[in-house]
């Protein structure tokens, strides 16, 4: 049976192939890293996906399953590496594993195996790899117990690395983050000790300066940050490139029968498919506010990081993705499961283009 | 009512289960399931519990989002999750109420719907019973809740075959 499904399987790869040669488009790169994904190639998969990204930069469709090729392999490696280390560990992997799930956002265990490199060898790098998860952690958080953990954890490395700067750095890092630029203009000024005459310290010095006479302070930062969910940058960081165009993708969740809506918002604009007018006007408002009241819910109870709120009830099933910067919601007649489900996770974090609200 | 709760903490990966008024009153709160691996919010050293303020923050947010959906003329949610990195929220109405559950990060929402559906089965037919004691009817005790699935009741099922017995009789 396994022989037979195999013999299938080759021959709608060459006809994937086939089909790719003949009309290179976003939708025949999709199908081929499919078939490849069938098989379970998943460093085909994620070949495909960029030869096709290359092509058709910014595409919503192949960034997706580029991603999830990548997590797949992610997960292959982790597992190589946990063995690894069960049976002769050494920094190079410790080091690798827990820049691993850092990546991966799997906060609590990329500390775990931090803390093991830290006590069994002592070194730098595994103190500078428990600080920096620490400030993942909070960045993505956004609570402010995570961010007074990264503080203190910082202010612990700098004096058993009092010649490195990269601890310090760090600790600027998250200071110039949330607004406390009182305290970032400090750790400024011990950067310019150690390393006199550094051009971008003085005029980050000179930038702080004007600032932090008006600048609240650490506690009061925090609090901000918990409360709006948002860093002291994140303006900036809102006028980052966009990934492209998100409406294929939001077309395509929206066309499916029993989907009553779908939207996609980033910042100040809302693109929303399946509702018109004043209608459309009052769900974008909707999701905002369960939005917002969600996120500073999920910091208050220390979820973490929210990855999906879901809303059942006569009107049917209401579900949202939020994104760092962005976020999906599809409103559907029945329960949200399987590719619809998918669908809708994958509109959290395109940070797509999206021009002005349309309905 | 501990006791219609009690199943649910039973379950792996399920760290608290609370039964909350909609005003954010924990009305009962039969213990946490496993260890805390969430440590949201602390007591606040004026009497008030880690119970009582997640019920307060959970309410609250159910309150933002009854407003929130009311701007697309929708009736309040019967069922609400919240899923983070480190675990996950879900509310669920019943009675009146709402019943809270805390999961840790491995269990996923669906895998406490159908004990979440009899919980909340159960609480409702319980406030049915308590109506008809307070209205005199019969007395109640837990012990004899019903469960999720429904069963004949050995008494109305003996009074039955009397009166089909006395009918024969008659006949």
């Amino acid at each position: 049976m396994k022989m037979v499904r195999k013999i299938l399987a080759r021959g709608r790869l060459k006809n994937a192939r086939q089909r790719l040669a003949q009309d290179p488009s976003p939708r025949t790169y999709a199908d081929l890293a499919q078939e490849f994904a069938q098989l379970g190639f998943s460093r085909e998969v994620r070949r495909v996906c960029e030869e096709g990204l290359g092509l058709f930069p910014g595409n919503a469709q192949l960034t997706r399953l580029g991603d999830r090729a990548r997590r797949l392999e992610r997960e292959e490696r982790m597992k190589e590496l946990k063995r690894e280390l069960g049976e002769a560990p050494r920094p190079a992997l410790w080091s690798e594993m827990s820049e691993m799930l850092l990546d991966s956002g799997r906060y609590a265990r990329a500390e775990e195996v931090a803390k093991e490199w830290l006590s069994a060898t002592g070194e730098d790098d595994a103190r500078l790899m428990v600080g920096r998860i620490a400030c993942q952690a909070f960045f993505s958080d956004r609570g402010r117990e995570q961010g007074l953990r990264a503080i203190s954890t910082l202010e612990k490395a700098i004096p058993e690395m009092s010649e490195d700067p990269r601890p310090r750095r760090l600790l600027l890092d998250v200071y110039s983050r949330i607004g406390a630029w009182g305290e970032a203009r400090r750790v400024v000024s011990e950067l310019l000790q150690l390393e006199p005459g550094q051009p971008d310290l003085e005029a980050r010095f000179r930038q702080l300066d004007g600032r932090a006479d008006r600048a609240p302070t650490v506690q009061q930062a925090l609090v901000l940050v918990e409360s709006s969910g948002r860093l002291a940058d994140e303006g900036e960081e809102n006028r980052r490139a966009s990934s492209g165009s998100v409406k294929p993708l939001l077309n395509e969740l929206a066309r499916a029968e029993d989907v009553e809506a779908a939207l996609y918002l980033r910042g100040a604009t809302t693109l929303v498919q399946g509702l018109k007018g004043a209608t459309a006007d009052r769900f974008a408002r909707a999701i905002r506010q369960v939005l917002s009241s969600g996120r500073t819910t999920g910091r208050k109870l220390g979820l973490g990081q929210i990855y999906q709120v879901r809303l059942e009830g006569d009107f049917g099933t209401l579900g949202i993705a939020p994104g760092d910067l962005d976020a999906g919601a599809l409103w559907t007649k029945s329960m949200l499961r399987g590719e619809r489900e998918e669908g809708l996770m994958s509109l959290a974090g395109l940070n797509a283009d999206i021009g002005g609200v349309e309905s | 009512m501990i006791k219609a709760l009690r199943p649910l903490t039973e379950l792996p990966g399920v760290q608290l289960v609370m039964f909350v008024s909609e005003d954010g009153v924990p009305i009962a709160v039969p213990g946490q399931g496993g260890p805390h691996a969430l440590d949201p919010i602390e007591d606040d050293g004026r009497g008030l519990g880690r119970e009582d303020a997640i019920a307060a923050v959970a309410t609250g947010w159910l309150r933002e989002i009854q407003q929130g959906v009311a701007q697309a003329s929708w009736h309040e949610p019967q069922r609400i999750v919240l899923r983070g990195a480190r675990g996950t929220l879900v509310m669920q109405r019943a009675r009146g109420a709402v019943l809270l559950l805390l999961l840790s990060r491995g269990l996923a929402h669906e895998d406490v719907r159908l004990p979440m559906d009899a919980t909340a089965a159960r609480l409702d037919r319980n406030r049915g019973k308590e109506t008809r004691d307070q209205a005199g009817a019969h007395p109640s005790t837990l012990a004899e809740t019903p469960g999720p699935i429904p069963s004949v009741d050995e008494s109305l099922r003996t009074k039955r075959s009397l009166d089909v017995g006395s009918n024969r009789d008659s006949s």
